[in-house]
């Protein structure tokens, strides 16, 4: 008889030692998956929400504002959800690779598939507009948390710049129209030069933005462009049941992917 | 009272179920692995001998452990190897002591087998003793060391090393290869000296 090997079985009888439940490794394995998944999905969600800030802002604009296109650029970061999802890559990655056959996939071919998947994910998670509804819930709930709305709004209260946003009141001759901008200002807005961008709908209660400058007539502007307020680029929120919403879900046009490839938002 | 000779035929996959229904089976593991398991673990370590026994333990026990861990897609030996390797490297860190090959009774004529065994420096087979190679492999990576021990003191293949150091497959490729050239440049260096 084998001395060393009576002396192991000896030590495993003597400390009771039992092979551990079955159940133990599977919820472990489990567990892992669970995990990884979630990780990918909150992930997904930070990527969504990094996709909309991209889409939404309006990148040409720091010219305007005076800026340099850098410091426009490290004032519109998604630096919270940049943060996320390096944290959420991570965790995913770190658990993947605990999982049974995690160590066969090669790092790099890991890292390529997972950002192809947080990717695609994301982009739906944008696309179908749950993106938006999460940067404005964290604007409202989360303290220091500056969502697109919150920089827009600061963007585009610049008359002096050549940046006004507001709603349409009354519309005038042509493209002329009167706006209500988002310090409660009134402005007659001469349009009818102006350049409409895809996605514009001139009509009283929707809300663009105008690219221009102050008139010598005081509360007069002279638009030389005019965009829609919103990037167009989610689905239509039925909730809002405005007027034109209404109207836009009776003609069967809840939103639709424009020319350019973008969603087209009809109830902005 | 089981006999070695009662496990002969059977495979480790057929022991280690054997071995859940019935402790005694366990003895028939032990033996089988025993031997091949204290030398990779003296091969990869500096320990003395009694302390590689202890390991030696500890990792049958984590073993008998972890039987229902064991996963059937896997050869039995790339686990228990696993489970050596980890057991070791977490004792040699606990005393902070890098691990360094110390040849067991029969390990001279294996590393003379490091020479011959692959192309890795034919050249070195006539030229030089197992005592140079062991001396330029202790001064290798830890990283490179043990892809050369597994590779050609254990004779396992890329499959079972990638399963072993949980790497993948191409990974352990370009360790073997990078290692035989530090291993050569190693040598000649010592050659210079």
């Amino acid at each position: 008889m084998n001395n060393k090997a009576n002396q192991i079985l000896k030590k495993i009888a003597e400390k009771n030692i039992k092979p551990q439940s079955k159940w133990i490794f599977l919820i472990k394995d489990y567990l892992i998956w669970v995990l990884c998944g979630f990780a990918i999905l909150i992930g997904a969600l930070a990527m969504g929400v990094i996709i909309f800030i991209v889409n939404d802002n309006d990148w040409d604009i720091y010219w305007y504002l005076q800026k340099s296109f850098w410091t426009y650029l490290f004032i519109l970061m998604p630096y919270f959800w940049i943060i996320i999802l390096s944290l959420c890559s991570f965790l995913a990655y770190l658990n993947y690779k605990h999982t049974r056959k995690g160590y066969l996939l090669n790092r790099y071919i890991l890292i390529f598939v997972s950002i192809f998947i947080v990717f695609i994910l994301g982009w739906t998670i944008f696309a179908i507009g749950i993106s938006e509804k999460i940067d404005k819930a964290f604007g409202q709930k989360i303290p220091y948390y500056k969502n697109t709305e919150m920089h827009k709004v600061s963007f585009w209260s610049n008359p002096e710049k050549g940046l006004i946003a507001g709603k349409i009141i009354k519309m005038g001759d042509g493209h002329n129209f009167y706006l209500i901008d988002l310090e409660d200002k009134k402005w007659n807005v001469m349009g009818n030069e102006a350049n409409l961008k895809r996605g514009v709908n001139m009509k009283v209660g929707e809300r663009v933005k105008v690219i221009g400058g102050i008139n010598e007539i005081k509360n007069v502007f002279n638009a030389r462009e005019i965009r829609p307020w919103g990037c167009g680029c989610s689905l239509c929120k039925k909730n809002n049941n405005t007027e034109e919403c209404n109207q836009a879900l009776n003609e069967n046009k809840t939103g639709g992917i424009v020319s350019d490839g973008r969603m087209m938002n009809y109830c902005n | 009272m089981l006999n070695v000779e009662d496990c002969v035929d059977r495979s480790d996959n057929e022991l280690v179920k054997l071995s859940l229904e019935n402790q005694k089976y366990f003895y028939c593991i032990i033996s089988r692995y025993e031997k091949v398991i204290l030398y990779y673990i003296l091969r990869i370590s500096s320990f003395p001998r009694e302390d590689a026994e202890d390991i030696l333990q500890d990792v049958f026990i984590s073993v008998y452990k972890n039987l229902n861990e064991f996963d059937n897609s896997l050869k039995f030996s790339s686990w228990i190897y696993r489970i050596a390797h980890n057991k070791t490297i977490s004792a040699w860190r606990k005393i902070k002591v890098r691990p360094r090959a110390i040849p067991t009774d029969e390990e001279d004529n294996l590393f003379d087998f490091i020479a011959s065994g692959e192309n890795i420096v034919l050249e070195l087979e006539n030229k030089h003793t197992a005592q140079e190679l062991r001396k330029s492999l202790e001064k290798l990576d830890e990283k490179y060391k043990e892809v050369l021990v597994l590779k050609f003191l254990e004779d396992k293949d890329y499959k079972e090393i990638s399963d072993i150091l949980k790497k993948p497959l191409g990974t352990i490729a370009t360790l073997i290869n990078r290692a035989k050239k530090k291993l050569k440049d190693e040598i000649m260096k010592n050659e210079k000296i």
